[in-house]
């Protein structure tokens, strides 16, 4: 038979205390899906779980303030699909929501808790470029004390299992400038994914000049916030540039990056048109 | 048309209430005490002489209890119909992923994988063939242990020789020439394979098998096992789907738990997780077709010239039989003077290929009603009326084969049905003119499937009747109940003849002990044999009831009149079905009888590739409406008009669950589905890479049955479960392109092919291959 | 490991292997065989189980996660007497079962989107049984069952 227990935990505070004994090896079970799948597999290698599904504090949505910005927190240990039904965050991120609801089905949804999404990493859904693009902010507690990291920083350069609690994720309040996550294109394939995100502002509208945001996923090429296409696209809308010239900007970047193999072709060009598209729904071709 | 008591109406399926129970038993769902559990060792190499094979380390695992290789079969295991080509364990070498080459049962599962693992093999790698093109060159590696035509890598030959195409294709003033290719296609039954096999004190074998055709399984068994008849027993428990795809690759391990069960004395079972079963088991082979065609200067089809090669893959299988009903409607449901059609198939290292429902005509009406599509669209005609024009129509006219139409047919009746359900005039001139990204289109596809075996091989079924005790009537048959719903299309037949109410009937599980041989459950066969068994059957039986009833009466049996379940006789005073059955009884009489039916003969000359390949044929059409993005290649599917001729609907919702399903593999077939081969490895082997359309890919469908009574058929009714997945390729095919005015020639039309008419490489991993089929 | 929970309306305390997946406590350990192994890997949702009224695929996750909760299983949805549920009931009645493994998967995510709404549209319906592969129905008869359903336990609402 196993050695492998599972304690269960009311609060942040016990569950850091017993991630510190360094005499066991623990694991945070939270929605339990990869958990299990690691079992199945034979790779979970711990001596025993910490169940944080019962810990309260991790499932609050609220905003807070930080060096006098507003962010809502919205707690790591929530299922997708609550997220995905809490009113305000309905309100707050319309576009968060509706990739949440089409990044997997009702079941898994149910199943899937941000701590644990964020931990495993797995490209697949486009959660990750509307996280990239809303500037998320991951908030990690360990007994040194607490860590923000953004989540761009957290998809390139965190490591899988980073040691720690993922206690909530922070979105910074949009409703100043009404972000909104404009358009998520997503192409699901056999075994893959291919998602583009526009952002822009819903308030100001005419001076997208600051206010266009993109991030895409394709699933061996990892997430990317196209900073510089942003930038480009930001000053050629503002001088009423032809649109087709910045997308092609961006083909070669991508081309630059991915190389010219029959997939990177193939990709790239999905994916550029899923950017174009988005953009052209905001701001109109620029053709016209 | 007449009209019936319990045909055609709302009727409860008779295995239905257990299963939205969840009290149904699955093979996975019986567990027995003392039963063992197996491990299949399976080939990762798509094509290996076996070097050396030591099971003996397995048996040193703790549980492992015993283990089996080909060494354990009479002839090595061999066997195969119509050729005899394939092992229940792989003999000398393997050749393709997924080859089981030795089984282990354990007392628990990790002990049989464990046990498994512990085998000894060295597999000397061969050179591969996974390119169907290139399976006849001369340097191609031979798969088969020895050519069965004496002609390296070709499995069979078809043909049809009706007059002679060439000269009038060469006078034609419109001509058409083009390939269309086909890609393997994988089953997905949701319940994997399973049986179970439980030995008898007396050497006996009792299996439990989630196939299609408990008779054949039986016998495949007697033979490889060396056992007399009354030695094994097959019995069919609810199966989760099959389609055509549990059959080869459960005679396989039928065979192992037998074996294994005979060896050990102790239940043994196999269950197939998910990925094992899309590694090993067979698929719809994938085709190249080259269609020619000529049409006067009216647009009315003059001749056809088919070229067909089937990807048989690494065993025969059911492919002979496949590309011969694909040769038998390769010119479609068309009139011409003159049609040649020549098929081939090969053996490559590409798993293997088998029955798959529409069993060839599948791929041969995609080919042909894509390229009706391609010609009408090059003389500038509407699709449909280009159809309308050249369909066959009457009782008496010529079919492609040469042979001539018996019966009515109800195509053009169909096709005008979806013509106006789907709005199609307005809508083809609508998206003629579109311009944007997104962009609209509505095609059309029709259909003839000839109904049963025909050539295919005797086409015979038995059915039997029994009074219980408690007056119910137990009903059985050879043909099996899958999920296509044959069980209750009989219990209507029987309650309708019998004038019984359909509560009264029971129909037991295939079972081949109980039940008769009756042939394969293939080829959408059941309603018509099994039905007519029965009609046969019930008649048989009534006379008996009559019989006891005049007995009674003191009359004459033809002087008896029914009123419901009443019987009446000359002085007009009621009598219950029960008061018959209790005199019968008294009477002595057999209140259990037997009734054969079997189709009228008529001949197909393999050789000369003449004559009549079926008795009758079912019709229809579909029409498709889809929405697709030019750019991205993202395709919905967003209407179906569907309408066959189905001769009289016994089964109501059946008929209707059939019509759906079959649209839904089409879909699928259309869209998504495509099992590839990177050199004989497979690169889709989860249902993450496999996908199958979920209930968000499936438009609103809109159907009808077209019901053209059928003489020879029970109560005028024809077969429906394989013709309905027919049409929808084709019709998405021709949708598309008038929606993007490319044809792409290629089933299926995954989002790639559309979006950049790229092929994606999509590499099969050998180390994940290993890892599904649970080797280190 | 003991854990503790209600299974189908009955509250049971059951020693379980902290390894061991809900789904194979569920077949291996209660002989409840209702929810099948479709895949194990949370593809094809004929697993399928309701916990505290939601959805979730019994093969993803681990039996103890079950502790202090409301299961229901497919044994769970019909009287005790065995009489289908209405739901069960609409099934059959709109043919919405063929080979039938797919079906206890269904009705539980039927019952699942019913929780929620009794209004659902035809698309939220799909959207709500799309983790559910059936390979026989092409979902049509499927869809029309659930609907029904709904409307039915609508109006059993209203009258009251
Ligand atoms: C079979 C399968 C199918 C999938 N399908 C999809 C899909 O369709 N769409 C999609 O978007 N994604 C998919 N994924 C990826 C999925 O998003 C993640 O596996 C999932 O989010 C894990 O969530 P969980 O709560 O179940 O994690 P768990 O299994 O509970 O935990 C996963 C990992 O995260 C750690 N962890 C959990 N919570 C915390 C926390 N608060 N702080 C620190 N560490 C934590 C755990 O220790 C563990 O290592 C799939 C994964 C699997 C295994
Ligand atoms: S068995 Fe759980 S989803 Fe397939
Ligand atoms: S009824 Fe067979 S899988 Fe749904």
């Amino acid at each position: 038979m196993s050695n492998l227990s599972v304690l269960r935990v009311k609060s942040v505070q016990e569950t850091l205390n017993l991630l510190a004994e360094t005499d066991v090896t623990s694991k945070l079970l939270s929605g339990g899906v990869s958990i299990t799948l690691q079992i199945r597999n034979g790779n979970l290698t711990c001596d025993r779980l910490i169940d944080i599904s019962g810990v309260e504090e991790l499932k609050s949505i609220q905003p807070v303030q930080i060096n006098g910005k507003t962010f809502y927190q919205i707690g790591a240990g929530l299922s997708l699909s609550h997220v995905a039904k809490n009113s305000e965050l309905k309100s707050k991120f319309p576009g968060l929501v509706s990739v949440i609801k089409t990044s997997s089905d009702p079941a898994r949804l149910n199943a899937f808790t941000l701590g644990g999404l964020l931990t495993v990493k797995r490209n697949t859904g486009n959660l990750f470029p509307a996280l990239a693009v809303l500037e998320a902010v991951i908030q990690v507690q360990n007994t040194d004390g607490e860590k923000l990291i953004p989540i761009m920083e957290w998809l390139t350069q965190v490591k899988k299992e980073s040691s720690g609690l993922i206690t909530a994720i922070l979105l910074p309040d949009q409703s100043q400038t009404g972000w909104l996550v404009k358009e998520v294109k997503r192409r699901q394939m056999p075994g893959e994914l291919i998602a583009g995100v526009v952002l822009c502002s819903v308030k100001d509208q005419n001076d997208v000049q600051s206010d266009l945001r993109l991030a895409s996923v394709v699933d061996q090429f990892g997430v990317q916030r196209w900073t510089a296409i942003e930038e480009k696209i930001n000053q050629a809308v503002a001088a009423n540039d032809s649109f087709h010239s910045i997308m092609n900007d961006f083909d070669v970047q991508l081309q630059l990056r991915w190389g010219d193999g029959l997939d990177a072709q193939y990709r790239r060009q999905v994916l550029t048109a899923l950017i174009t598209r988005g953009l052209q729904e905001m701001i109109g071709s620029g053709e016209e | 048309m007449s009209e019936f008591t319990y045909l055609d109406k709302p009727a409860q399926r008779v295995d239905g209430l257990d299963k939205v129970l969840g009290t149904a038993k699955f093979v996975g769902d019986i567990k027995l005490a003392g039963m063992l559990y197996t491990a299949i060792l399976r080939s990762p190499l798509p094509h290996a002489n076996i070097l050396h094979l030591d099971v003996s380390p397995a048996l040193k695992v703790p549980g492992v209890v015993a283990v089996i290789t080909a060494e354990d079969f009479v002839d090595h295991g061999n066997f195969g119909w119509p050729v005899k080509d394939a092992y229940v364990l792989a003999w000398k070498k393997v050749r393709h992923v997924g080859d089981p080459i030795a089984a282990v049962a354990a007392e628990t599962e990790a002990a049989a994988l464990e046990g498994m693992q512990a085998i000894q093999f060295e597999l000397e790698k061969l050179p591969v063939v996974s390119d169907m093109q290139h399976a006849l060159d001369a340097d191609a590696p031979l798969v088969p242990l020895e050519a069965p035509l004496g002609q390296g890598n070709l499995v069979n030959t078809h043909l049809v020789r009706n007059g002679n195409p060439d000269p009038i294709i060469a006078a034609c003033v419109n001509k058409f020439e083009k390939t269309y290719h086909f890609s393997h296609q994988e089953h997905a039954y949701i319940e994997t394979e399973g049986t179970l096999a439980i030995p008898g004190p007396d050497g006996s074998l009792t299996i439990y098998s989630n196939d299609q055709s408990p008779f054949i399984t039986r016998d495949n068994v007697m033979m490889v096992l060396g056992l007399p008849q009354e030695k094994v027993r097959i019995i069919q428990p609810a199966v989760g789907g099959s389609f055509g795809g549990k059959d080869d690759i459960n005679y396989q391990h039928t065979a192992m738990v037998g074996a294994l069960a005979l060896k050990t004395k102790k239940p043994v079972r196999i269950l197939l997780s998910r990925k094992e079963s899309l590694i090993a088991s067979y698929k719809r082979e994938a085709m190249d077709i080259t269609i020619r065609l000529g049409a006067d200067e009216n647009g009315y089809l003059q001749a056809a010239k088919v070229d067909l090669l089937a990807d048989s893959g690494a065993y025969a299988s059911m492919t002979p039989l496949a590309s011969w009903r694909a040769t038998m409607h390769a010119a479609g449901c068309y009139r011409y003077q003159a049609v040649h059609v020549d098929a081939k198939s090969v053996y490559t290292n590409n798993s293997y290929s088998g029955a798959f429902r529409g069993f060839g005509n599948t791929e041969a009406a995609a080919a042909i009603e894509q390229a009706i599509d391609d010609f009408a669209n090059q003389l500038g005609e509407d699709p449909i009326d280009f159809r309308l024009k050249n369909i066959v129509r009457n009782n008496g006219e010529k079919l492609m084969t040469g042979n001539l139409l018996q019966q009515e047919v109800g195509l053009a009746e169909c096709i005008e049905w979806v013509r106006e359900r789907s709005g199609w005039d307005e809508k083809r001139a609508k998206y003629n003119n579109q311009s944007g990204d997104i962009r609209r289109g509505i095609g059309i596809a029709c259909y003839m499937h000839g109904s049963s075996l025909g050539g295919e091989g005797a086409d015979y079924a038995t059915t039997t009747l029994r009074i219980e005790a408690d007056n119910t009537i137990l009903v059985t048959s050879g043909l099996t109940d899958y999920g296509q719903g044959s069980r209750t299309v009989f219990a209507l037949v029987a309650a309708e003849t019998l004038g019984l109410n359909y509560d009264r009937f029971k129909v037991g599980c295939t079972d081949t002990t109980t039940s008769v041989e009756s042939g394969p459950t293939v080829a959408s066969r059941s309603t018509m044999l099994g039905g007519n068994a029965t009609k046969v059957t019930s008649q048989k039986l009534l006379q008996v009831l009559n019989f006891a009833a005049a007995d009674l009466l003191n009359c004459e049996p033809a002087q008896i009149v029914r009123d419901g379940e009443l019987f009446i006789g000359p002085d007009e005073e009621p009598v219950p079905f029960e008061k018959i059955v209790e005199h019968a009884r008294e009477m002595n009489l057999t209140l259990y009888v037997e009734g054969k039916w079997e189709m009228p003969k008529f001949e197909w000359d393999f050789e000369k590739g003449e004559g009549t390949p079926y008795i009758c044929y079912t019709f229809g059409a579909q029409i498709a409406e889809v929405e697709t993005d030019l750019i991205t290649g993202e395709t919905k599917v967003i209407g179906i008009w569907a309408a066959h001729d189905s001769g009289t609907v016994i089964f109501k919702q059946g008929a209707d669950g059939q019509m759906y399903g079959g649209i839904g593999q089409g879909l699928g077939y259309a869209m998504m589905e495509e099992m590839k081969y990177d050199q004989g490895f497979p690169a889709n082997i989860n249902f993450r890479q496999y996908l199958i359309p979920t209930a968000l890919d499936m438009p609103e469908m809109d159907i009808k049955f077209v019901q053209v009574s059928f003489e020879t058929g029970p109560y005028g009714a024809k077969n429906m479960a394989e013709p309905t997945m027919i049409a929808i390729a084709p019709a998405i095919a021709n949708a598309l392109y008038q929606a993007t005015h490319q044809r792409h020639n290629v089933i299926p039309l995954t989002v790639e092919r559309l979006a950049t008419g790229i092929e994606p490489v999509r590499k099969a991993s050998p180390s994940r291959i290993r890892k599904g089929l649970g080797l280190k | 490991m003991k854990i503790n929970f209600n299974l189908n309306g009955s509250d049971v305390e059951l020693e379980i292997s902290p390894e061991q997946t809900l789904l194979s406590l569920l077949r291996d350990k209660l002989g409840l065989f209702g929810a099948k192994q479709g895949c194990d890997v949370g593809e094809c949702g004929t697993c399928s189980v309701l916990i505290n009224d939601e959805l979730r695929k019994s093969c993803l996750m681990l039996a103890v996660q079950v502790e202090g909760c409301r299961v229901v299983t497919i044994e769970g949805v019909s009287s005790p007497q065995g009489e289908p549920n209405d739901l069960q009931q609409a099934f059959l009645d709109h043919g919405s079962v063929q080979c039938g493994f797919c079906t206890p998967g269904m009705v539980l995510a039927g019952e699942a989107i019913l929780k929620e709404t009794l209004t659902p549209t035809r698309t939220q319906i799909r959207e709500g049984i799309a983790g559910n592969l059936c390979r026989c129905t092409g979902y049509q008869q499927i869809v029309d069952a659930i609907e029904d359903t709904a409307q039915q336990r609508r109006t059993a609402v209203e009258e009251k």
